[in-house]
């Protein structure tokens, strides 16, 4: 059964839907948005998943982020901003609010923060700034590590800092990649840029690539070593061209407390293949084994 | 004036077995009320930013306003493979009671946006509202699915190479032997594509009296218009650098606010 609720927040209502379970469990889930959709999720994965967790015994609460969905509040324009806001941790301090919140109307025991892409970047940061044990444990999907270039933003302050010189190494590469993708003959220039990006990235012996959020890397760290359980899925499709694998970079493999999955033949959305399906059973079984309802 | 902050009233209704999520926007002493029929499933996550401002705007501009999601669709439950097009027009005829009432007596305006507009032709040209806004409805229900199921292909035209996948052909024979066909996670049954081919889109006739409007949406209301936007930028490799989330339509709700003011007022006078 679904319900709505809101709430308020500095005069800004925020809102979302609360999939009840059949038996009143004490383990709560928080999804937020995925990047600017609504808090359904792309498909609906969100609320079929929410569905079918609360099934399972547990409580699920999809919101809106502000301006997003239904929830009160305005989006910019140029979704660089959004993602940036996303990535430099804008949503962090509202989703553990939200946590908190949950747990006290509902007299959860524990709450687990969910999410996929840009709600996986904000439940990180939530959990980062979590001192009072709110955050009982992480549920990510296809978290990105990187960052939106300064230039793409109406105040490059409030992108990633970097250092001077840094900066005017992006500039050059921001226009480049423009270039890359807006001029005719793109897919050659596409190419080229590509290419070029790894060898500064090698001739620089750089072990990160240039567009790496590094801000989002350190408070990833900084949240492991407080050993919540942690899922994340990701997806692999064949076509999709190689990027940095972040995951080994961050030894997320090798590290007790993490369970990793990896779903081949899909894509970002989670949608195409067995996608939705292969990410229930995965979020299901990781509750059952770290939350379970019925001990 | 009604805080905007707090004008917004989201719930269920119980609706043929199951929860029909419904959201009103309401405005202080209204004179005339809309239903908003939404896109095409597939499309509802791309333009729901600038189709909530349109809301809102009508609002704060003493029209109420009361946006939906068709069964088995967002937030309304239901399994999507068993949604039709006569169910979803049931739906909106939900909506209507719902809406009328919270502010009986009030001119109402049916307005759709795309695949929501071939919906609230047929339920206009059934006798119900007072009159009719349509925003680049498709010519029938079959092209609706259609474009849906284009875009389909246009993702798998990112994900394989030539050859190995699918065409149009593979996908309508994937319809007829499995019974259902995958649109950006939802899936559309046969039924569904059936019934879509035997439903056009219905325009008053020229004996009608009570006002109505097509409006073709371009490229400047992209988030709102399916198949030119956002769509692509959750493809692989896409790129979204000139996506617009939710770009200034103050004009296009400015000159759609005015004719629904001008063709609810006199509805509106002889009630009162």
């Amino acid at each position: 059964m679904r319900t709505c609720i809101q709430f308020n927040m500095g005069g800004q209502w925020l809102r979302g839907t609360c999939h009840e379970p059949p038996e009143t469990g004490r383990v709560g889930l928080l999804f937020g948005n995925s990047g600017w959709l609504p808090r359904s999720g792309r498909g609906d994965l969100y609320a079929h998943l929410a569905d079918a967790l609360a099934l399972d015994g547990y409580w699920a609460f999809r919101f809106d982020m502000p301006g997003l969905g239904d929830s009160d509040g305005d989006v910019p324009t140029n979704p660089a901003e959004l993602f940036n806001m996303f990535q430099m941790g804008g949503h962090g301090p509202l989703t553990l609010w939200l946590a908190g919140e949950l747990k006290r109307h509902y007299g959860l025991e524990k709450i687990i923060l969910a999410g996929h892409c840009g709600s996986a970047t904000s439940s990180i940061y939530a959990a980062l700034l979590d001192n009072g044990g709110a955050v009982s444990g992480l549920m990510l999907m296809e978290i990105g590590f990187y960052a939106v270039p300064r230039e793409a933003l109406a105040n490059p302050a409030q992108g990633q800092p970097v250092s001077p010189l840094r900066e005017r190494f992006d500039r050059v590469r921001f226009l480049a990649r423009r270039m890359a993708l807006h001029a005719p003959g793109r897919n050659v220039l596409r190419a080229i840029y590509r290419r070029s990006l790894r060898a500064t990235e090698w001739l620089l012996k750089m072990d990160l690539p240039v567009n790496t959020n590094t801000k989002l890397i350190d408070a990833w760290r900084r949240v492991m070593d407080k050993n919540l359980p942690t899922l994340i899925i990701m997806a692999r499709h064949p076509s999709a061209k190689p990027m940095f694998d972040f995951m080994s970079y961050l030894k997320v493999p090798q590290r007790s407390g993490i369970t990793s999955v990896t779903i081949e033949g899909t894509t970002h959305s989670l949608l195409e293949g067995n996608g939705a399906e292969v990410t229930r059973t995965s979020c299901a079984r990781w509750l059952c084994k770290h939350f379970p309802i019925h001990v | 004036m009604i805080n905007d902050l707090q004008s917004i009233d989201a719930r269920y209704l119980d609706h043929q077995g199951e929860q029909l999520y419904v959201v009103l926007h309401n405005a202080e002493n209204p004179v005339a009320q809309v239903l908003m029929a939404g896109p095409f499933p597939s499309e509802r996550t791309f333009s729901y930013v600038p189709w909530v401002r349109w809301g809102r705007y009508l609002a704060r501009r003493g029209v109420q306003a009361l946006r939906f999601d068709y069964r088995g669709c967002g937030e309304s439950t239901g399994a999507f493979e068993k949604q039709s097009l006569a169910g979803w027009i049931e739906d909106m005829k939900a909506c209507i009671e719902f809406l009328q009432s919270q502010t009986p007596g009030l001119p109402l305006v049916l307005h759709g946006l795309g695949f929501g507009g071939l919906l609230a032709a047929k339920l206009f040209s059934q006798g119900t509202g007072d009159a009719l806004l349509l925003w680049s409805p498709p010519n029938s229900g079959r092209e609706a699915l259609r474009a849906a199921l284009m875009r389909r292909l246009a993702i798998d035209m990112g994900l394989f190479p030539a050859g190995k996948r699918k065409s149009w052909k593979d996908y309508m024979t994937e319809l007829e032997q499995t019974g259902t066909v995958d649109v950006e996670g939802y899936p559309c049954s046969q039924a569904l594509w059936k019934e879509g081919n035997l439903f056009p889109l219905v325009t008053p006739p020229q004996s009608e009296w009570r006002p109505w409007k097509l409006i073709s949406l371009d490229k400047s209301a992209e988030p709102l218009v399916g198949g030119l936007g956002q769509w692509r930028t959750a493809n692989p490799d896409g790129v979204n650098e000139d996506v617009r989330i939710n770009p200034d339509l103050s004009s296009l709700y400015a000159e759609n606010l005015q004719w629904i003011m001008k063709a609810a007022l006199p509805v509106y006078c002889v009630e009162k």
